[in-house]
């Protein structure tokens, strides 16, 4: 099965380096306002905080390097 | 003459056709002969009414640091199982600087439960790099090992403290690589990584601060070896575990990797979710990946204590709100009291169906160790009260330390999880064997699977529930020459009896160094124990030969 | 902006043996998540929500979930940092 056949999943991308929710927001969704961007992606990222991301010593950032982060809701399913 | 012969059994042999009867002859480490075997042995197994199938393979367990101590790994090996798979999500005791030693020793405490005196009075620290731990584990080991090395252990072998504050650099990354591949030339089966776990001091464990590039890179030096890649995704959510499993596939096409992830639990609620998780684990397969999920049988308990707020409570106002708010002093002062009393009890009206159920798993004094064991609902009759007031007493009697336990609270509908177990793109295992060691009891996975979903239930048959967890795995993490009974194979066995193999009792007993105490299950039904042609284990004599052996991974079986 | 709420409030057994919340948030798209809550966490969630009930949380903003998850997974960072 080519990877095009695919069935659609949830959009998510990988952090770059330097990423927090305004970059994210900016370069993924550049049609909405900074604050309405960085408040849908969060929403959309609970799992992001569920863990502190310590000693990454960059205030309000708590994006690990790791993290899967979706650029658009949830499904709906059925 | 042999060495050893099995009689008269009815052989399952890891293939998952049907069983049939026939004497098992060994020489050496070896089966030699499946069939009708005249010929003398020094040592005769009869096997009448039993079943001989190879030895299980449990691949997702973190026995590290019990392999110190216990090369048994018990009492893995008394349940049937042969070779297990330790340093899964991400930590392994190798390789290990002796400056990062406590550390690592905080991670295992807090993933494993594993007490520090343990290691303290337990370990003589007498290893550095992953071959000398290899080395120290082969004295007096009796299960076969197929071990992972951790992620995060060769971040922090790499980067010490900066392991959990950054990205590598490049040249950071091709150190890391090259440790792998000394793990690996070591006997290491692979690499395991996590997205989920938590270190000493409950914040991310290094592996969850390295970017996609330097993941990558570990794969591609696994590519080299053919080896596994084992992750812990976000399991609680299936968007998450669609997005990992994603990514495994990509690395397991690119560097043609087999890889797994675990656990994948099935829920009354997330059933839709499982479901969608299952179906791109089919279309990562049709393209040609191998992403492997492993599915665990046992359900999951609850279990608690008035001595924490626990959340099983959290409906009956009252009860959560003194359990949240009172010291343990005021708690047994409330418990005490009878106009609360009354309160409390027509609060947990609806908790009735819960009686029969919940059971007492744990007390200090000994006046009352009579009733470890036993459900609520007996305790009340012994006691002559009702199950609620015996629960508030003992929780007095015992200053708050009663520990109460609530069985099958998830991963708990039978018929789907039976669906996932028999699926063929399904791994059994995540046991998490030597895990959460004074939470519950990781051990007996094998034996739930036998009694529970083969016998009572009839959702399995007894020669695929054999297949699932010997030739396929075998087979999915590349270990050669067993899991399977065939001649030629290593002789790697076990003898039950399907009529009565079960897991037992959960007990706490005191047999960590250190004076230290964990949650286990003793095994039920299983007669005879082979490992590499030895008995390692019987019912009538215990624990005997030692003849486990650090398996050689992919590489090697691709030279022979 | 996001208006996702708490749709469904559910215990569940952890992983680990304890006893959580699963809170399932429904967005304007009819998409739904699951999120996993610890008793810290749930604790901080019926705070800010003025819930005595666990019902009590259906309809309430995502943002009270973040902050509640934020919260308790800061506890750790916060108790480490004192320790040192």
């Amino acid at each position: 099965m080519p990877v095009e056949q695919l069935s659609r999943v949830r959009k998510s991308i990988l952090p770059q380096v330097g990423d927090d929710w305004s970059h994210i927001a900016s370069r993924e969704l550049p049609d909405l306002s900074e604050k309405d961007a960085i408040a849908s992606l969060q929403s959309w990222n609970l799992h992001v905080y569920m863990r502190a991301a310590a000693r990454m010593g960059t205030g309000s950032n708590n994006i690990l390097p790791s993290d899967v982060i979706f650029v658009e809701p949830p499904l709906a399913h059925g | 003459m042999y060495d050893l012969v099995i009689r008269n059994g009815k052989v399952v042999d890891g293939s998952g056709l049907p069983a049939f009867k026939a004497d098992v002859a060994v020489m050496g480490n070896r089966i030699v002969k499946i069939g009708q075997v005249p010929e003398a042995a020094r040592e005769e197994i009869n096997a009448e009414g039993k079943i001989v199938a190879p030895g299980f393979i449990d691949p997702h367990t973190h026995f590290d640091a019990q392999l110190l101590w216990d090369g048994c790994a018990k009492p893995a090996l008394a349940h049937g199982v042969t070779t297990i798979v330790p340093g899964n999500c991400s930590l392994s005791l190798a390789p290990l600087k002796a400056k990062h030693r406590m550390k690592l020793v905080g991670m295992f405490n807090q993933i494993e439960e594993m007490p520090l005196k343990a290691f303290k009075e337990g370990v003589v620290w007498d290893w550095e790099t992953f071959s000398e731990y290899i080395t120290r584990i082969r004295k007096g080991l009796a299960i076969n090992v197929a071990p992972l090395v951790g992620h995060s252990v060769i971040r922090l072998w790499v980067m010490n403290e900066a392991a959990t504050e950054r990205t590598a650099t490049d040249a950071e990354i091709a150190e890391m690589q090259s440790v792998l591949r000394e793990c690996l030339d070591a006997g290491a089966a692979g690499l395991s990584t996590s997205y989920v776990d938590m270190d000493e001091k409950l914040l991310p464990v290094p592996s969850r601060y390295a970017d996609a590039r330097e993941v990558e890179a570990l794969a591609s030096v696994l590519g080299e070896y053919g080896r596994v890649l084992q992750i812990v995704p976000e399991f609680y959510d299936s968007d998450l575990t669609i997005a990992r499993l994603d990514q495994l596939a990509e690395l397991s096409l690119k560097y043609n990797i087999p890889t797994t992830f675990s656990p994948l639990f099935m829920n009354a609620d997330n059933v839709d979710a499982v479901n969608r998780v299952m179906a791109r684990v089919d279309e990562q397969f049709a393209r040609g990946a191998r992403v492997w999920p492993q599915v665990q049988t046992r359900p999951i308990d609850i279990s608690f204590s008035f001595s924490v707020p626990s959340l099983l409570f959290m409906r009956f106002p009252t009860w959560y709100k003194i359990m949240r708010f009172g010291t343990p002093d005021e708690i047994s002062a409330f418990f005490s009291d009878s106009e609360n009393r009354v309160k409390l009890i027509a609060e947990a009206a609806p908790l009735q169906g819960l009686w029969p159920t919940l059971v007492l798993r744990h007390v200090e004094t000994d006046a009352n160790q009579k009733y470890v064991g036993k459900t609520l609902k007996e305790i009340a009759e012994l006691r002559n009260t009702t199950p609620v007031e015996a629960m508030m007493d003992l929780s007095v009697e015992e200053g708050l330390e009663a520990h109460f336990l609530s069985a099958g609270m998830g991963h708990n509908d039978d018929a789907k999880v039976a669906g996932l177990l028999n699926h063929p793109r399904v791994h059994i295992g995540a046991s998490d064997g030597g895990a959460h060691i004074l939470s519950f009891s990781t051990y007996g996975d094998t034996g739930y699977l036998f009694s529970h979903f083969v016998r009572d239930l009839n959702l399995m048959t007894v020669e695929s529930a054999v297949k699932k967890i010997t030739s396929d795995t075998a087979a999915i993490w590349g270990i050669p020459e067993r899991g399977m009974l065939k001649e030629g194979m290593i002789a790697d066995i076990a003898v039950f009896d399907p009529s009565t193999i079960a897991r037992g009792e959960e007990k706490f007993v005191n047999d960590v160094p250190g004076d230290g105490h964990r949650y286990v299950r003793d095994s039920h039904g299983v007669d005879t124990v082979i490992v590499g042609g030895g008995i390692a284990w019987s019912e009538a004599k215990g624990y005997q030969d030692a003849r486990g052996e650090v398996l050689p991974g992919v590489r090697e079986m691709v030279a022979a | 902006m996001s208006g996702a709420v708490i749709s469904r409030v559910e215990l569940a057994a952890a992983h680990d043996g304890d006893a959580e919340l699963n809170v399932t948030l429904q967005y304007e798209n009819g998409g739904q998540t699951l999120v996993a809550l610890d008793e810290y966490a749930v604790r901080v969630l019926m705070d800010s929500c003025g819930a005595s009930t666990p019902d009590g949380l259906i309809g309430q903003g995502w943002h009270h979930v973040r902050d509640a998850l934020e919260a308790a997974s800061n506890r750790f960072v916060n108790s480490n940092s004192t320790q040192q």
